[in-house]
């Protein structure tokens, strides 16, 4: 066989592997890449990067320490967790067919860009009644109850609310602080 | 100094420093070369094994401390850092369109398939023609077969464990969330609806989803290729059937 053949079989397998869904969470540890195809795995990564990036996706890697590039330590890589995403975010109207109403991306961009200003942590009181300002009690509850199962949100047993695995791997905090910093004053409720 | 007295100084520094920890308020509210002073001064006084261990703790929490007050300095430094009160402001005066269109603006969804591959089939097929048939599976677990009850909101009344009152307070509540919701979306995903904090409350709220959905106030949409079962508001024109929905998980997590 010859390598091109070989590196086309890893990738698709990649891909495979990296779609299909699981128990818990989506995407594929590394080491279970490095199982299935291989040890040059990162370089299967590479090549699976460059045929999705044609379709507008990529591929987000995503450690301990937060988002990972190929070139960090092996040993970070194979612990990491790779996912598959959108390469560009979408508009309001392509996102509500997701399930998300426009009440619930504005309740998720509030807790996520409070959380930030608080170094990723604070106590659910302070989200909730943030919320509370905009939204009818029983759909704060119900809000955090969905972000919470969903992975977007983490409550911890000392009732303080952190930033969850998905939102680390779906949501670009940089432009969310970006974007709501940047909302004009004539957009602004008087 | 009295042992009682040390021992209350102690564990006040204690108490203060998981205050700070657990709260993750500003770290740098904590003076930590004035607390190690203040064990070090302690330090000669300890008699016990108790009073070693509870400056041993003392002190790993300072380092946490410390630990804390250096992530808070890298965090200040790194781009992500907004002031929590400018943030605050920026909700606060921000319309909920406008916070919708920030999040979408910031959102990259993970793709990932969700459809049965030829494997988990066989996989699943082996595991049914492997299972015990329910009543066996009781027999040898209590030794004696288990009869079907009905535990009918007449009962419930009559075992003092629900009022009429309370009972219908909870019907108009679900029904109230459920319109509310039903008016912005037209649908709504089953599993996320009846979702409550525990399995009590999941299994309450399917209960009186049932009793909505049989009043006629509402209908179930089944799709079975999206293996997805919505709310959807009632129409006159469908036909009434019966649907049996099996709430087998005392709380829903990824799967089902």
């Amino acid at each position: 066989m010859s390598q091109e053949a070989d590196v086309a079989i890893k990738v698709k397998k990649a891909l495979q592997l990296m779609l299909t869904p699981k128990a818990r969470a989506p995407g594929v540890k590394g080491w279970e890449l490095k199982r299935a195809i291989g040890k040059d795995y990162y370089t299967i990564i590479e090549a699976l990067g460059a045929e999705l990036d044609k379709l507008g996706l990529t591929v987000k890697i995503v450690g301990e320490s937060g988002e990972l590039s190929l070139r960090a330590e092996p040993e970070q890589l194979d612990d990491a967790r790779y996912y598959i995403i959108f390469k560009e975010p979408l508009n309001v109207r392509e996102a509500s067919p997701s399930g998300m109403s426009i009440d619930d991306m504005a309740a998720l961009a509030v807790t996520l860009s409070y959380l930030t200003s608080k170094r990723g942590r604070a106590p659910a009181k302070e989200v909730e009644k943030m919320l509370r300002e905009k939204l009818p009690k029983w759909k704060v509850e119900w809000n955090m109850r969905r972000f919470i199962r969903k992975g977007y949100l983490l409550r911890s047993d000392d009732d303080t609310l952190a930033i969850g695995w998905r939102s680390l791997v779906e949501v670009d905090l940089k432009s969310l602080m970006t974007l709501l910093l940047a909302t004009p004053p004539k957009e602004q409720e008087p | 100094m009295q042992a009682n007295e040390k021992i209350e100084k102690i564990l006040r520094i204690v108490e203060a420093l998981r205050a700070v920890i657990g709260r993750s308020s500003d770290p740098f509210n904590v003076d930590v070369k004035g607390q190690i002073e203040a064990l070090k001064r302690l330090l000669p006084e300890w008699e016990t094994l108790d009073e070693i261990l509870m400056d041993v703790e003392a002190m790993a929490l300072l380092s946490k401390v410390v630990e804390l007050q250096e992530r808070w300095v890298r965090y200040q430094a790194s781009s992500l850092y907004v002031d929590p009160l400018l943030v605050e402001l920026k909700i606060t005066a921000s319309t909920v369109d406008r916070l919708a269109e920030v999040f979408a603006g910031s959102w990259h969804p993970i793709l990932k398939v969700e459809q049965i591959s030829k494997t988990e089939l066989m996989r699943s097929i082996n595991y049914w023609n492997g299972l015990t048939p329910l009543d066996r599976r009781y027999l040898e677990e209590f030794g004696q077969e288990r009869e079907l009850a009905t535990l009918d909101t007449r009962r419930l009344m009559e075992m003092k464990i629900l009022t009429e009152e309370e009972l219908n307070r909870r019907i108009e509540e679900v029904h109230r969330q459920l319109e509310s919701i039903l008016d912005i979306q037209g649908r709504v995903d089953y599993w996320d609806f009846i979702e409550g904090k525990d399995s009590n409350e999941t299994i309450s709220r399917a209960v009186i989803l049932s009793h909505i959905v049989s009043s006629g106030l509402a209908g179930i949409e089944i799709k079975p290729l999206e293996e997805k079962i919505y709310i959807v508001k009632q129409t006159s024109s469908r036909e009434p059937k019966s649907i049996a929905i099996t709430v087998n998980r005392p709380h829903r997590g990824e799967t089902r």
